[in-house]
């Protein structure tokens, strides 16, 4: 029963319970009442009839002791009186009948008797105590001796009877209460169970709608009203928190929106300023080298000295590496001012490996490279980007690998991304390697000579791997002498296969 | 001659036997009677209240004045037999001998048939003692008198003074007196 309590409403619940809880009370009551009725009732007949047959003894003991049985019959039929008792007599004391009762009609006042159903009823819950009749016997004493012996008997129908009378009585006054209760219990219910449904709606609400601002009133100083008090305060706290929340989005938006226009401003700016920059310098640089160029060309032709040919030479040299050093620097303006504005595409980086590592090989024969690639490897990229990057590692890793020894290219996936990793066997790396990939930083000496190298090939490849959302580093080989190149790239996400 | 006092006897034996079954149960009616009367006596005793002045003697006197009228069974009917936790003693008076040294010692007086005609002097010889005095002389109770035993149809019954036992500063219970046959001096008796 507890457990199918369990689902009801906690009105139901509580007019259940109060419901349940007078009902048994009651009857409860009623049943010790009733019992109690009945044994007092009992214990009054039982009294009645022996107070009368110590009377009645009593009064006889003269009729005895001078053998006046006619006088003794007249004591016992003052019992006609009492209408249940069916007979009485009293003996001598050698056994001998001395006088007897009998009414003339058997019958208990005319009343109608008890249905026999209630009657063996109470008979069976009474365990026999309760028979049809109920028997009294005294012996009576006169001057210490015993003399003789009344006995009276009593039918217990009138008994039954008041009995059937006070059930019915008992019954309607316990049905009259258990109705007041109930109709008190339907109102008082309210008092715990109004205030738990308030709460049930607003929680429903506030987790349904995410309405904060709704609050229960409160005129209660009891459990349930501190209670209320306290979901009342928890929204006003939450609400708060949202408000406080909310502003510090926007602001943080806002401050995020603000400080993304002054960066792409900047980025614009330096972006612009590079390029003019880059141009100017060309332009400038290139006017200085035509001029210069002229010049020496006018003194070779009017100058035959061999002394002076040593110093055109050099003059040629510085030339020469000026107008190297000019190419790249627009090359790098022009790589880093569009590399972020590229569009990136699905890409076969797998097939695209393989392809760079054939051409590789065609156009290096001296070198031996070697390519392990992961099958079907897709990612979203540039693939002339990509061709730069390779390029540069792969020429960096041979102008820096011992003679005869293999270079590794190395494609796997590992946890959502692509480590393209370049292994060759020669020079390890500096030892400020951190330093490799910043702008115009050459630090490996190749084939232990100075290189000519501006530093810039690197720095592109950290640019390329950067606009592709991955990274680049270098380390070195831990099994042999060599470096290791690694650059991650993200592999393309499935929303993305298909653009 | 001695023929003649032989048939004489024979005769005599002859009748014995034949009238001696009469005799026998006239005797027996006769004892059964006195025995009922002398524990009648007693049982009057029984619901009686004497003063407590009358009862500072370890034992109850049950006096018979004048000549016997109880056998020998009757009187061992009452004889040692216990009243008011006492007791019951008989002693016997000779006709007219009822001294005044004695009456302390009875407390029931059976007045007998011998006595018939010395009823007032014997009642006024008690002068309102604390005597229960019972007899069996008709009009006893009307006499100065308690109680009177009366033969109705042959069941012995008993008439009662209510006023002399009150002035012999006597209490009767009611339960007796309910029995009895109530007779209040100067007037007829009432059942």
């Amino acid at each position: 029963m507890i457990i199918s309590m369990r689902n009801l409403s906690i009105k139901a619940k509580l007019i259940v319970m109060m419901t349940i809880t007078t009902g048994i009370s009651m009857l409860f009551m009623a049943i010790i009442i009733s019992i109690n009725a009945v044994l007092v009732k009992h214990d009054s007949i039982l009294t009645e009839l022996s107070t009368l047959a110590e009377v009645i003894g009593s009064q006889s003991t003269g009729a005895i002791e001078f053998d006046d049985p006619n006088t003794a019959r007249e004591h016992l039929n003052a019992l006609s009186v009492k209408k249940n008792i069916i007979y009485a007599a009293i003996w001598l004391e050698n056994g001998q009948i001395f006088a007897v009762y009998v009414p003339h009609a058997n019958s208990y006042n005319g009343l109608q008797a008890p249905p026999n159903m209630f009657i063996k009823l109470l008979q069976q819950l009474s365990m026999g105590k309760l028979a049809d009749t109920i028997k009294i016997s005294k012996t009576i004493y006169f001057e210490g001796q015993s003399i003789g012996e009344i006995q009276i008997v009593s039918s217990l129908m009138p008994f039954y009877l008041h009995l059937i009378n006070y059930f019915s009585r008992v019954s309607i006054i316990v049905l009259t209460c258990f109705i007041l209760g109930l109709a008190v219990s339907a109102r008082l219910h309210r008092l715990i169970s109004s205030p738990i449904i308030k709460l049930n709606r607003a929680t429903k609400k506030v987790s349904k709608d995410n309405a904060y601002w709704v609050r229960i009133p409160n005129h209660r100083n009891d459990e349930l009203g501190n209670l209320i008090d306290s979901f009342n305060h928890m929204l006003e706290q939450i609400e708060m928190r949202n408000q406080q929340l909310a502003d510090y989005s926007n602001q943080l938006e806002a401050q995020v929106e603000e400080r993304t226009v002054e960066l792409i401003q900047v980025n614009e700016r330096r972006i612009q300023w590079l390029e003019n920059m880059a141009g100017v310098l060309k332009h400038e640089l290139k006017n200085s080298t035509v001029g210069i160029k002229s010049s020496l060309e006018l003194i070779e032709r009017r100058a035959q000295e061999c002394s002076i040919d040593v110093y055109l030479n050099r003059a040629k040299k510085s030339l020469h590496y000026m107008a190297i050093l000019l190419d790249s620097i627009s090359n790098a303006s022009s790589i880093e001012a569009t590399v972020y504005k590229e569009s990136l595409s699905p890409l076969n980086l797998t097939s695209f490996i393989k392809s760079q590592a054939d051409e590789y090989r065609s156009y290096y024969p001296q070198y031996k490279l070697i390519d392990q690639c992961a099958p079907n490897i897709t990612i979203l990229g540039n693939e002339n980007r990509l061709k730069q990057l390779l390029d540069k590692l792969v020429s960096n890793a041979f102008e820096h690998c011992y003679s005869n020894s293999p270079v590794l290219i190395n494609v796997l996936k590992k946890d959502g991304w692509v480590e393209l990793s370049i292994i060759n066997e020669g020079i390890s790396l500096p030892a400020d390697k951190e330093c490799i990939f910043d702008l115009f930083i050459s630090l490996r000496d190749s084939e232990h000579k100075k290189s000519d190298s501006l530093g810039l090939g690197l720095y592109l490849v950290q640019l390329i791997a950067e606009s592709h959302g991955g990274s680049v580093k270098a380390i070195d080989r831990k099994d042999k002498e060599g470096a290791i190149f690694t650059v991650k790239i993200p592999l393309i996400k499935k929303s993305n296969a298909t653009v | 001659m001695n023929k003649i006092v032989r048939g004489v006897t024979n005769k005599l034996l002859i009748c014995h036997l034949i009238l001696c079954p009469l005799s026998a149960q006239a005797l027996d009616t006769e004892t059964k009677e006195d025995t009922i009367k002398a524990i009648y006596s007693y049982k009057f005793g029984k619901f009686t209240e004497w003063p407590t002045s009358k009862l500072n003697l370890n034992s109850m006197g049950f006096c018979i004045l004048g000549t016997n009228p109880f056998g020998q069974s009757a009187l061992d009917a009452i004889e040692g037999k216990p009243i008011k936790g006492k007791t019951l003693h008989i002693k016997f008076f000779a006709s007219g001998l009822l001294s005044s040294d004695a009456l302390p010692e009875c407390h029931i007086l059976f007045v007998s048939q011998s006595e018939k005609h010395r009823v007032q002097t014997i009642i006024d010889a008690l002068h309102y003692q604390s005597i229960l005095t019972v007899s069996d002389i008709e009009g006893f109770s009307g006499n100065g008198g308690m109680v009177t035993l009366i033969n109705i149809e042959n069941q012995i019954r008993f008439e009662i003074n209510p006023d002399n036992v009150k002035k012999a500063g006597l209490l009767m219970s009611s339960k007796l007196l309910g029995l009895a046959v109530i007779r209040h001096n100067g007037l007829e008796p009432s059942p």
